[in-house]
């Protein structure tokens, strides 16, 4: 079991994550979303690690409430977040509104991967992985 | 810890901590290099900053004026996250 901490006065719960490309990695701020079905990441991130879209596995886009956005799904060289990683993992690449101080989403396709429990009020994040399920 | 190329001292910081970071250089994005990390809570330990401003990608685009480039990177907002409200009419 890990624990990882996160602010409880914030409006949103806010996770560290590591994505890697072919020029290095980035270290970055998401937010986790159990309502997200992929984990999102800003285009600045990713072009900065070296993909292009031109590397994208398919186009997609994102409906929420506030409107419809565009963008790409892929495959990164490695994701980190909440103290476990996947190589060749699929995210989804898209940008954000203006204003929101995170590089993206962290979504079910990172957390379904897991048994975890969300405490609220303790600003506490308690996190195992199913058996083969991490590296 | 990575290695830089073309360094140019003079537009890195010295080596801060977090509140440092976030008292210095409020509600900006920052770019940060030469991070100690605690990998075993994720947190932020130390780090000099390499580039700051208003947007996302302003930060990168500071490091490439000044010919910074460094394997790994930490893209951060120094200030409180907040959602944005959504307003639902009948």
């Amino acid at each position: 079991m890990k624990v990882r901490r996160f602010d409880p006065d914030d409006d949103l719960i806010i996770v560290k994550a590591h994505v890697f490309g072919r020029h290095g990695s980035r270290r970055l701020t998401l937010a986790l979303d159990t309502a997200a079905s992929h984990t999102h990441v800003t285009p600045d991130i990713i072009d900065e690690l070296g993909y292009s879209p031109a590397e994208g596995e398919a186009i997609a886009a994102v409906r929420s409430a506030i409107g419809r956005e565009t963008g790409y799904m892929l495959r990164v060289r490695r994701f980190e977040s909440l103290g476990f990683g996947f190589d060749d993992f699929l995210i989804h690449v898209h940008d954000l509104p203006t204003g929101f101080g995170i590089d993206g989403l962290l979504g079910l396709s990172f957390l379904k991967r897991f048994n975890y429990g969300i405490r609220s009020t303790e600003g506490r994040i308690l996190i195992e992985h199913a058996a083969g399920s991490v590296t | 810890m990575s290695e830089a190329h073309a360094v140019q001292p003079e537009v890195l910081t010295e080596r801060l901590t977090w509140p440092q970071i976030c008292a210095r250089y409020p509600d900006q994005w920052v770019a940060l290099v030469e991070m100690d990390v605690d990998e075993d809570s994720d947190e932020l330990t130390t780090a000099r900053v390499a580039g700051c401003g208003a947007t996302r990608a302003e930060p990168f685009a500071q490091m490439r004026r000044a010919g910074l480039r460094y394997d790994e990177v930490g893209h951060f907002f120094t200030g409180r996250v907040r959602a944005h409200a959504i307003e639902f009419v009948r």
